[in-house]
C-alpha cells in the first residue's frame, strides 16, 4: 500500500517538476540552505536519487544539476530528479547542483554545490527495525528492508501480525550472515518468545536459554563463513533518567558470551564469570577471532541488590575492548587479549565491528555505559588492527555533537552505516559515509528518501541498520507462522 | 392539508437529527475538544503510511481529518449533521420506505450517534485512529456505495461481478465497511451468495498479499471500533450501537413489505416505527456517557492549557445543583492539579486544604491509570519533563500518536533544552488544521534558552527542575512519586521550596516537614507565613515538642485559637467516636484546617 501513496505522490511531484533556468539572476556568496544535507557529500553510483528540499525563502525556485554534458532543470522547493534523471547525472560521475530562489520577483543564484558519486557501488539493501524512540511499549514494531538502489521499503517481520494486545511481543537484534538475505536471524520476546532462524530457506524458532545461562541469546554475530552464532546473553534492565537530556539508561547486571551451532542446535558456553559482563560479539572476518566488550564489575554495596547498586554507580560502569582467538575444529576460544582498554581513559567502548578486509575495527565509545544510542557523547572510533599497538582514534569525519552508534560495513568494506541522532537528538537516522579503504571517511549523508520532508516527519527511529546483499525471500506471513510455533530448545 | 401530510415525516426527519445534533453539540463540547486533543491527522507521508498499513486505512485518514473539525464543535457537529443527513437520504433512495416508515431511516442514525457518545474514558485509551467518525463515515460511503451497485443494469452476471469487484476494491479503503456497502447492495438470493463468498474470501486474500501488519481474525473487524483493555474486550454495552445499526437496516427492509398490508395494519405499521424510534432513543440516552467528574477534569484540563488557574480552581468547586449541600467526590487527578493551580496562584499555602479532598475513582469500566489521564500534564508542571516526555511516548507508542502528545512533548523539550526534538514536534503541529497557532506561539523559544526562562510558563517550570540528575522510575504512580521525590527535595527557588513544603504537609512526614519549612520561610523573607503551614508547624511543635522549639514564633492568632478549638472540639466528642464519624462532625467548622486533614483524612487512595 505504500507504493501507491509513493505513486500518488510521486504524480504529484512530476506536475511540479517542469521549469526554465533564469536568464537574469544576482549572484550570492551565501550557501545554500537545503535538507537533508547533501552538500558535499559521496554517494554510490548506485544509489537512489538524493531529494532535498531547500530551505532558503522564496516565491520560487529553480535547481540546475548537472554532470558532465547532462542537465537537468527541476523546479519547486522540493528538488526531486527522477530515477532514471539521476541515473543518467551519476553514469557522468560527480554532479553539481545549482540552487535559483526568486523573491519580489528577482531571481538569486546560490553558490553551486558538488555531489560526489563513487563507481563504489553500495551493497543494494539495509535491514533495520522501526522503532518509536520508547521505553516500555514495544507496539508496531517492525523489522524492514530497504532497497538503496531506489525506494522500496519491504516488510520482513511485523510484531502486531502476531501481537494480540493481551501478550504483545517485542521483536528486535536482526542480524546476517556477511549480509545474506537466506541466512538472517532475530528475536522475538514475551509472547512466542524465541529466536528465528533462517537458514537457506528453513525457518525455524528456537530457545537458546540453556541451564546456567544469564538469558537466551541475545547481541548476536553469525560467523563469516559457518552455520555458528556467537550471542551475547543478558540480564538487561532500565532506568529513568530525573533530568539528563540521555532520558533512559540500559543496563546489564550480568552479560556472558555463548556460540550457538545453527544445524547442531547446540549451545557452547563461553565463560561464566558474572564480574565480567561480556557483550556485542563480533567475528573478524576470517572467523579466526571473537571480538567482543567487557566492563569488570564487582558489586560495591552488597546490603542491596545488584541491579539497585548498578543503578547507583551507572557512571563508572566502562567497557573495554577485547577477543579471543576461535578455533573452528574444536569450537573453542582461547585466552582473551585486551584490544583496548577504554577504562583507562575513563570511556566505556562498545559494539566493535571489523572492515571487510580485517584491517579496521569500527566500535562507539562514549563516557560510560553499554547501551551508546541513548548517550548523547557517544562517537564512532577506529583501531588499525594492522599497527600492533591497536591505537584508536576517533572517526572525526562520521561523528555529531550528538549519538552516533550501531554501525556496519558493506560487502567490500568501502561504505559504513551507521546511526546518528544529530537531526534531532532523539530520533535515530541511517547516515552512509564512503571509507577509502585507510580509515578515512566523506562527510556522511542520511538515507534517501523520496519524499525529502520524510524523516522530519517520521515518528520512529531507525534501529541497527546492516546491510543486505539482496531480498529475504521468505514472506512476513511465512515468519509469522514460524513464531507461532513453540521454540524447539536448544541443547547444551 | 394533505400536502403538509406528506412532508411531515420528511420534516420529522430533519427536526431530530437538527434536535440532535443541538442536544450533542450543547452537552458534548467538553468532550469534543478532548477528541480532537487525543486524535492526530497530518498531511505527512508517514502519517498516511501509518494509515494504510491496514485495511480500512483510507477511512481512518479521513475520520482523523474529520476529528480535527471537534476542535470548533459546532463544525464537528455540523460536519456529523451532514454526514447522519447523507446517511437518512441514501437509505431513503436505497429501500424506498414511504410515509412515516421513512421514520425508520433514523434508526441508524441514532445508533451511529450512540458511538459518538458512549465512550467517556474509552477517548484516552481506544486505539483506533478517528473512531468518533469511522462509524459514520464507513456508513454513510457504505450506503453511497451501496447506491451506486444499486443503479447498475439488472443483469445478474454484471451485477455479482461489480459486487465482488466492489468489496475487494473497497476493502482496502474501508476496511470492514466494505462489507456494509456490498451488504446493502443485495437484491437477491445471488447478490447474497456474491457478497458472502466476497467477505470470507476477500480479507484472506488480502492478508497472505498484502497485509501483514495484523492478525489474520482481526481481517474482519479492521476499522471497526474495539473496546478492548488489556486482555479484555467490553462487548456491552459498546457494541450494542453496531447491531443496532444492523438492525436499523433490517426494519427498513422490511418496511418495504408494507405498502402490500391494509390501511389498518398499517396504522399498527406507524405505531411501531414510532416505538422503534422511541426505543432507540431511550437506548441512546442509556448509553449515552454522563459523568460530572469526566466532564469536569476536561475542562480543567482546557483551563491549564489556556494558563487560567482561576478556572481550574472555580472549576474544581463546581458542582451540579441536584448534589445541594453534599460534597462532590474528586478524583486524585483533580486535586493534583488543584494544588499546581494554587502553588501558580501562590495560594497554596493558605487554601490547599480548604478544598474538598478526595480520592474518587473516574468511571470506567477498567481501572484508569494516571500515567495515562492527566498525569503527564502534572509532570510538565512540576519539572520532571523526562517523565512526561517519558509516559507521552509510552502512549503513542500503545495508543497512536495524538496531539496532546506532540504538544507536551514539545513544551518539555523547550523546558529541558532539548531543542531539536522540540522544533520537530512543533513542525508536525504546525502542518495540522487548528494547532498551527498554538505551534507558532512555541517556536520563538527553540533554542532560546534566557527567553524561556524568562517564560511565565516555561520559565516557572524550570525553576522547579531537578538540581541533579539520578536514575529513578515511578512505577506508573504519579502522585506517589511526586511526592516522594518533592518531600525529599530541598531547593533554592521560592516555588519548589513551597512545592516540596506542600508535599511534606501531604505526606504528614514530621521529620520532612521541619527542613523544608525552614527553607520556604528563609525564602519568603518578610511575608506573611501562609496559613496552612503555621497550622503545620504549630501541630507539629505541639505533638513533639522536643523536636522544634516553636515558643519563639510569630504564629497568628487565628491559627492558635483554631487549633485550641480543634483540641476542645475533640475532647467534647470524647473518645470513643470513631474516626469516620469524627470527620463528619470536625468538617463544617475545621474542615478547611491543616489539622483536619492530618488527623481525619483516611484512606486517600491513588492511582
Amino acid at each position: 500500500m505504500s507504493r501507491l501513496t509513493n505513486l500518488l505522490l510521486s504524480l504529484v511531484l512530476l506536475s511540479a517538476c517542469t521549469a526554465k533556468l533564469p536568464t537574469e539572476y544576482k549572484e550570492s556568496s551565501a550557501p545554500v540552505d537545503i535538507y537533508p544535507d547533501y552538500i558535499g557529500v559521496t554517494v554510490p553510483v548506485n544509489m537512489a536519487p538524493l531529494h532535498f528540499s531547500i530551505e532558503n525563502e522564496g516565491d520560487d525556485y529553480v535547481t540546475l544539476l548537472s554532470a558532465g554534458d547532462e542537465r537537468i532543470v527541476l523546479g519547486g522547493k522540493e528538488v526531486c530528479p527522477s530515477l532514471k534523471e539521476w541515473q543518467r547525472l551519476a553514469g557522468k560521475g560527480d554532479i553539481s547542483v545549482r540552487v535559483f530562489t526568486q523573491q519580489d520577483g528577482k531571481w538569486t543564484a546560490y553558490q553551486p554545490f558538488p555531489i560526489y558519486v563513487s563507481s563504489d557501488s553500495i551493497d543494494p539493501y539495509i535491514s533495520y527495525r522501526l522503532i518509536s524512540p520508547s521505553y516500555v511499549a514495544y507496539e508496531n514494531l517492525t523489522l524492514q528492508q530497504r532497497c538503496l538502489e531506489n525506494y522500496d521499503e519491504l516488510l520482513i517481520y511485523g510484531n502486531m501480525i502476531n501481537s494480540p494486545e493481551e501478550d504483545g511481543q517485542c521483536i528486535n537484534c536482526h542480524f546476517t550472515q556477511g549480509g545474506n538475505p537466506e541466512r538472517f536471524q532475530f528475536h522475538v520476546r514475551q509472547g512466542m518468545g524465541g529466536t528465528v532462524i533462517a537458514n537457506d530457506g528453513d525457518i525455524n524458532k528456537v530457545d537458546l536459554k540453556v541451564e546456567g545461562s544469564v538469558s537466551g541469546g541475545v547481541y548476536p554475530a553469525w560467523h563469516p563463513t559457518e552455520k555458528l552464532i556467537a550471542y551475547s546473553t543478558n540480564k538487561t534492565g532500565q532506568s529513568f533518567h530525573t533530568i539528563h537530556l540521555n532520558k533512559i539508561e540500559v543496563q546489564d547486571t550480568y552479560s556472558d558470551l555463548i556460540l550457538y551451532d545453527v544445524e547442531a542446535n547446540v549451545v557452547h558456553p563461553l565463560e561464566c564469570d558474572s564480574n565480567e559482563l561480556d557483550c556485542f560479539p563480533a567475528w573478524s572476518p576470517d572467523g579466526r577471532w571473537l571480538y567482543y566488550c567487557s566492563a569488570h564489575y564487582e558489586q560495591q554495596d552488597t546490603s542491596i541488590v545488584r541491579d539497585e547498586d548498578i543503578i547507583r554507580n551507572f557512571r563508572t560502569m566502562r567497557y573495554n575492548l577485547y577477543r579471543r582467538p576461535f578455533d573452528l575444529a574444536t569450537l573453542s576460544f582461547g585466552e582473551r587479549q585486551l584490544v583496548y582498554d577504554a577504562m583507562s581513559d575513563s570511556l566505556s567502548a562498545t559494539e566493535p565491528k571489523i572492515s571487510p578486509d580485517g584491517r579496521w575495527l569500527m566500535f562507539t565509545r562514549g563516557s560510560y555505559g553499554i547501551f551508546h544510542i541513548w548517550h548523547g557523547d557517544a562517537d564512532l572510533c577506529l583501531i588499525d588492527l594492522n599497527d600492533s599497538t591497536f591505537t584508536p582514534r576517533v572517526a572525526v569525519e562520521l561523528n555529531s555533537d550528538n549519538v552516533e552508534a550501531w554501525h556496519s560495513w558493506s560487502h567490500d568494506g568501502r561504505w559504513v552505516v551507521f546511526s546518528s541522532r544529530r537531526e534531532d537528538g532523539n530520533y535515530t537516522r541511517p547516515f552512509f559515509a564512503h571509507h577509502d579503504g585507510n580509515g578515512h571517511f566523506t562527510k556522511p549523508f542520511c538515507l534517501p528518501q523520496d519524499d525529502p520532508e520524510y524523516h522530519r516527519d517520521l515518528l520512529f527511529s531507525y534501529n541497527v541498520p546492516e546491510f543486505m546483499s539482496g531480498r529475504v525471500t521468505y514472506s512476513p506471513q511465512d515468519i509469522a507462522e514460524c513464531v507461532k510455533k513453540e521454540a524447539k530448545k536448544a541443547k547444551k | 392539508m394533505k400536502k403538509y401530510t406528506k412532508y411531515a415525516p420528511q420534516s420529522a426527519i430533519a427536526a431530530f437529527i437538527l434536535l440532535l445534533t443541538a442536544v450533542l453539540y450543547l452537552s458534548e463540547s467538553d468532550t469534543m475538544w478532548l477528541a480532537q486533543e487525543q486524535s492526530l491527522w497530518l498531511p505527512t507521508k508517514p502519517f498516511l503510511n501509518s494509515m494504510m498499513r491496514l485495511p480500512g486505512g483510507l477511512l481512518l485518514w479521513i475520520s482523523c481529518w474529520c476529528t480535527q473539525l471537534f476542535y470548533h464543535p459546532w463544525m464537528g457537529s455540523l460536519a456529523l449533521l451532514l454526514l447522519w443527513t447523507v446517511i437518512v437520504l441514501g437509505v431513503q433512495r436505497l429501500f424506498r420506505p414511504q410515509g412515516w416508515m421513512r421514520l425508520l431511516t433514523l434508526l441508524p442514525v441514532i445508533a451511529l450517534a450512540a458511538t459518538v457518545t458512549q465512550n467517556g474514558y474509552w477517548i484516552y485509551y481506544m486505539k483506533m485512529p478517528g473512531f468518533l467518525y469511522a462509524p459514520s463515515l464507513g456508513t454513510a460511503l457504505a450506503i453511497v456505495i451501496a447506491c451506486l451497485l444499486r443503479s447498475l443494469p439488472g443483469n445478474r452476471w454484471l451485477r455479482l461481478f461489480a459486487i465482488a469487484f466492489t468489496g475487494f476494491v473497497t476493502y482496502p479503503l474501508l476496511g470492514a465497511w466494505s462489507f456494509l456497502a456490498i451488504l446493502l447492495s443485495c437484491q437477491s438470493l445471488w447478490d447474497f451468495v456474491a457478497v458472502v463468498s466476497t467477505i470470507t474470501i476477500a480479507p484472506l486474500i488480502y492478508y497472505r498479499t498484502m497485509y501483514a501488519e495484523t492478525m489474520l481474525k482481526y481481517m474482519w473487524s479492521t476499522a471497526l471500533p474495539s473496546y478492548r483493555y488489556g486482555d479484555k474486550t467490553y462487548f456491552w454495552p459498546y457494541h450494542v450501537p453496531y447491531y443496532g445499526i444492523l438492525l436499523g437496516f433490517l426494519l427498513c427492509i422490511i418496511s418495504r413489505w408494507q405498502t402490500a398490508l391494509s390501511d389498518k395494519k398499517q396504522r399498527y405499521g406507524i405505531v411501531l416505527v414510532l416505538a422503534a424510534v422511541a426505543g432507540y432513543s431511550f437506548g441512546l440516552y442509556k448509553l449515552w456517557y454522563r459523568d460530572t467528574n469526566f466532564t469536569k477534569e476536561i475542562r480543567i484540563q482546557r483551563a491549564v492549557e489556556d494558563r487560567d488557574w482561576e478556572s481550574v480552581l472555580r472549576i474544581y468547586r463546581e458542582k451540579p445543583s441536584a448534589w445541594g449541600h453534599k460534597e462532590m467526590p474528586v478524583t486524585r487527578i483533580m486535586v493534583m492539579t488543584k494544588n499546581v493551580a494554587l502553588l501558580r496562584l501562590g495560594r497554596a499555602g493558605d487554601e490547599m486544604f480548604t478544598y474538598q479532598d478526595g480520592a474518587e475513582l473516574q468511571h470506567a469500566p477498567f481501572p484508569i491509570k494516571m500515567t495515562q489521564v492527566g498525569g503527564k500534564m502534572i509532570y510538565y508542571e512540576v519539572g520532571k519533563e523526562n517523565f512526561c516526555t517519558r509516559w507521552n511516548m509510552e502512549d503513542a507508542v500503545e495508543f497512536g500518536w495524538r496531539v496532546t502528545h506532540l504538544k507536551y512533548m514539545a513544551k518539555a523539550a523547550l523546558v529541558e533544552g532539548d531543542w531539536g526534538v522540540a522544533a520537530k514536534y512543533l513542525r508536525l503541529l504546525e502542518k495540522t488544521m487548528w494547532q498551527n497557532d498554538w505551534a507558532r506561539k512555541y517556536e520563538p523559544f527553540v533554542g532560546e534558552k534566557k527567553k524561556c526562562w524568562d517564560d511565565e510558563e516555561i520559565g516557572f517550570i524550570m525553576r522547579l527542575l531537578p538540581g541533579g540528575d539520578r536514575l529513578d522510575g515511578d512505577k506508573t504512580l504519579v502522585e506517589m512519586y511526586l511526592l516522594q521525590t518533592f518531600s525529599h527535595g530541598m531547593g533554592a527557588d521560592k516555588n519548589y521550596a513551597e512545592l516540596t513544603l506542600m508535599c511534606a504537609l501531604i505526606t504528614q512526614d514530621i521529620d520532612l516537614f521541619w527542613p523544608r519549612f525552614f527553607r520556604f520561610a528563609e525564602l519568603n523573607g518578610n511575608n506573611h507565613m501562609p496559613t496552612h503551614y503555621q497550622e503545620a508547624a504549630y501541630l507539629y511543635g505541639n505533638l513533639e515538642p522536643g523536636k522544634v522549639d516553636i515558643t519563639g514564633m510569630p504564629f497568628d492568632e487565628s491559627v492558635k485559637r483554631s487549633y485550641y478549638d480543634f483540641c476542645q472540639f475533640n475532647q467534647q466528642l470524647g473518645p470513643n467516636m470513631s474516626e469516620e464519624e469524627k470527620a463528619i462532625r470536625f468538617r463544617p467548622a475545621f474542615g478547611k484546617t491543616f489539622y483536619y486533614f492530618y488527623f481525619l483524612v483516611r484512606n486517600v487512595k491513588t492511582n
